[in-house]
């Protein structure tokens, strides 16, 4: 009974995941007592884990209405671009005028996000061509768009913006926290309107959501919209913490962020996910990454071995995932 | 005779529907043998594991001279001399006719590279003259019409030098003269080379016309088998549809009340002509016709999924916009799709969730908040009604039986409350039960003043439903029936006799 009532609320997957972090952290803490289970360690792995986990909730949001965005980090790198060329024009010698440029470089660089994102939505779903096709199609164009603002130099941002990288609030750092309010307001917007509940139809079966009476371009297009906006948030956080941007920054980050969603339980054919389970997935990775990092250290290691566990660590996932349902 | 093909007890079941159970046949050397039956009776799913691209479950398939088999292996049941013919004909559009035809041709892979065309040019005109037929190899295949494609499809499989040439609803896309080509095309093939054929069809005239015996599946079993003489077309459509022709009968037709739809000088390019008629509250209509009559067209058109390309359609006064889907909606127009599992259906989700499908934006704030409990009760409510089977409505709808699913797809738009139905085949690969119920449904929502439009091609559904019919044929409203004196033998003679006149 309460082991039925148990698996009607939770999710098998979000359990596996929950397992894994602690079978993680244990193992690493024991591996590493002096470096792993510290407060320092875990501040650093939340601010390394954020960027990713944004990007990671656009992915999201396109895979659950059967979409996919490859366009994240480019329009990421643009937002960061524009955000720190608004931010050093506008930038004044007093505080209030300090504010209003940060102020209007965040909200020209969300601006340009929704841009984005409605571009990737109105060739979607206006002209129908597959989501992989149009978002590899906008990450070179966004990028050349990038590439021919700075040349491909880096742009300095002010150092006024830095607190969106480096700051904390009650000990946990600002990234992580946007991660986590953003996460969480997700879920709760898919799980509890009709918006979400409607998207989730169109994810698995648009043809159906149709004959429904759902409008399901509206759904799609809006999840474009989202996806490009969260991506001009990762690009932001990423311009506080460097205090720079640049049109070729973090480019391994776009399968990472689509490594987190799947492994966050998102079905890449639509209809299944949460934001909250791409939020898990991505401190899993965390984890075993700074793990690695510090184990191999030791050990004469090499970076390569990284990218194998994580690969191991995603087909172990799916594989037990795939098992259970 | 000798049997070329012998099915025995052959079962497959795809998640937990039993699409055959215990299935057995055999088909004469040189012998025509008809499998009949409703859609969603097994017919495609037996014709798929005797081609060997499914396998059974249980049972096995054997050709005379070779071992019982029963798993996929497509290459094997070709070598066995089973050639299939399906109803898409599989054919390479941009390819020229030898080239469609040469693939199959054993020698012509022998022959070196650089005469491989001429070889098949030569193979081609060969085999097409074997069928009496003047296509010219090096035609391309997209030109060609349908008829002369399938002959083509034919060459390519006689290449094979089969047995018995398997063919699945070969005269759906065919007109009258095409098809009296095809079946005496048949007969030669039959007589002359002493070759066994197996038809997939749901043409009755033309099973009883052209077989030699009859092989009739329902929901999965051999509801009757014989030689076809010993059939009628009542007999056929008795032992398909598992039922008494004289079953119940609507209640009789509301009169003087106000027309409810108003459709006047209907026009869908390519589809339907001019077509007016009237439904008022409370009256069940149905729509009959061959298929290509314009039967679905009209159907898609009144609910604006497809737009007319002149006159209009109005609910209590109203004119609807052509092609907006939205609007009709909002007019309270509902439409059950044909396709239950493509159209109707999202089959990982729960019950639960596909009844209330349609009714989220009744059940949501002004902001979009979902009030999820009063949703599931309004989908509970109508699971309810329609007696829909299940342990708990928690549970995928994939887990339902095809009647219990369908009825789910019928819960979610009587959740919206309609003024105007329209279903598309709605008992389509039913079990018998659930068709019942679903027609007492009809019937309900009709008595409560609902206005019902049923588009279908199952006759005994159409009386046993319906206060008129409307018969199509070419596009064309030819006739405009009162089911209550109307006999099954009648309405098929109205909806056949127009298709031949076309």
């Amino acid at each position: 009974m309460i082991r039925n009532a148990l698996r009607d609320r939770v999710d098998a997957h979000v359990i596996l995941l929950v397992g894994l972090l602690i079978f993680e952290i244990s193992v690493f803490s024991i591996l590493e007592p002096a470096t792993y289970p510290t407060r320092a360690n875990f501040t650093s792995m939340t601010l390394q884990a954020s960027e990713i986990g944004l990007l990671a909730l656009g992915v999201v949001l396109t895979m659950i209405v059967a979409g996919i965005d490859l366009s994240i980090v480019a329009t990421a790198n643009v937002a960061g671009i524009i955000a720190a060329r608004t931010m050093t024009s506008l930038g004044g010698s007093s505080a209030g005028a300090t504010a209003t440029a940060i102020i209007v470089g965040v909200v020209v660089a969300l601006a340009w996000g929704a841009v984005a994102g409605a571009l990737n939505g109105t060739l979607v779903v206006g002209a129908r061509v597959s989501p992989i096709l149009v978002t590899l199609g906008t990450l070179t164009l966004f990028t050349g768009i990038g590439t021919a603002a700075t040349e491909g130099k880096v742009v300095f941002g002010i150092d006024a913006f830095t607190w969106l990288g480096d700051g904390k609030v009650v000990g946990l750092a600002v990234p992580f926290l946007l991660l986590v309010a953003l996460a969480v307001l997700l879920s709760l917007l898919l799980a509890r309107t009709r918006f979400g509940f409607e998207a989730y139809l169109v994810g698995e079966n648009a043809r159906a959501a149709w004959f429904s009476g759902i409008s399901v371009r509206r759904r799609q297009f809006a999840m474009y919209v989202a996806s490009g906006m969260l991506s001009a948030v990762a690009g932001l956080v990423v311009l506080g913490r460097t205090n720079a941007a640049q049109v070729d920054f973090g480019q391994s980050f776009v399968l990472l962020a689509v490594l987190v969603a799947v492994l966050g339980g998102v079905n890449p054919y639509g209809g299944r996910g949460s934001p909250l389970g791409a939020l898990l997935a991505v401190a899993v990775l965390q984890a075993m990454s700074t793990g690695l990092n510090q184990v191999l250290v030791e050990h004469s290691g090499s970076n390569f071995f990284k990218n194998f566990a994580w690969g191991i660590l995603l087909i172990v996932v799916l594989a037990i995932s795939a098992r259970s349902r | 005779m000798s049997a070329v093909l012998t099915v025995t007890e052959v079962s497959r079941s795809f998640g937990g529907v039993q699409a055959l159970q215990a299935v057995s046949l055999a088909v004469d050397q040189g012998a025509v043998h008809c499998l009949v039956g409703e859609n969603g009776s097994g017919k495609s799913t037996l014709t798929k594991i005797i081609a060997g691209v499914l396998s059974a479950d249980a049972g096995t398939v054997a050709m005379a001279g070779h071992e019982p088999r029963s798993g996929v292996n497509p290459a094997l049941a070709i070598r066995e001399g089973i050639s299939t013919i399906y109803q898409d004909l599989a054919l390479f559009p941009n390819l020229t006719v030898a080239e469609n035809i040469a693939p199959g041709e054993r020698s012509a892979s022998l022959k070196p590279h650089w005469q491989w065309r001429s070889s098949a040019k030569s193979a081609a005109a060969d085999a097409l003259e074997e069928l009496g037929s003047a296509i010219s190899p090096t035609t391309v295949v997209e030109r060609l019409p349908t008829a002369e494609r399938q002959l083509v499809a034919i060459a390519r499989a006689m290449t094979h030098r089969p047995r018995m040439i398997l063919m699945d609803e070969p005269t759906a896309a065919l007109t009258h003269q095409e098809i009296d080509r095809l079946l005496a095309l048949v007969g030669r093939l039959r007589d002359e080379h002493s070759m066994s054929f197996m038809f997939i069809s749901h043409k009755l005239n033309e099973v009883l016309e052209l077989a030699d015996s009859v092989t009739v599946l329902r929901n999965g079993v051999v509801a009757s088998e014989g030689p076809a003489a010993d059939y009628t077309i009542e007999r056929l459509s008795n032992d398909m549809t598992g039922r008494k022709i004289s079953s119940a009968r609507p209640t009789k037709a509301p009169s003087g009340r106000e027309p409810r739809l108003t459709v006047t000088g209907l026009c869908v390019k390519g589809a339907v002509g001019d077509v007016s008629f009237e439904a008022a509250e409370g009256e069940v209509i149905g729509i009959g016709g061959l298929l290509g009559s314009g039967r679905t067209e009209l159907a898609l058109c009144l609910c604006g999924l497809l737009k007319s390309s002149a006159g209009s359609v109005e609910i209590d006064g109203v004119a609807l916009r052509p092609g907006h889907f939205q609007d009709a909606i909002e007019c309270g127009i509902a439409y059950v799709p044909e396709d239950r599992l493509t159209e109707g259906l999202f089959l990982d989700r729960s019950i639960r969730d596909n009844a209330a499908a349609a009714v989220a934006s009744a059940h949501s704030s002004r902001l979009g908040v979902l009030d999820r409990s009063a949703l599931h009760a309004t989908a509970e409510k109508w699971l309810g009604q329609l007696r829909v089977k299940s342990a708990d409505s928690n549970d995928a709808v994939n887990t339902l039986s095809g009647g219990n699913q369908q009825r789910v797809v019928l819960s979610k738009w009587l959740a919206n409350r309609p003024r105007l139905l329209i279903l598309n085949g709605p008992t389509v690969g039913v079990d018998v039960g659930s068709r019942h119920d679903i027609h007492e449904t009809i019937r309900r929502l009709a008595k409560d003043g609902t206005t019902v439009i049923v588009a279908s091609d199952d006759l005994p559904e159409l009386l046993a439903v319906t206060h008129r019919v409307l018969v199509l044929s070419s596009g064309r409203l030819r006739h405009d029936l009162h089911t209550s004196d109307l006999t099954v033998q009648a309405l098929w003679e109205a909806i056949s006799a127009d298709g031949a006149r076309s």
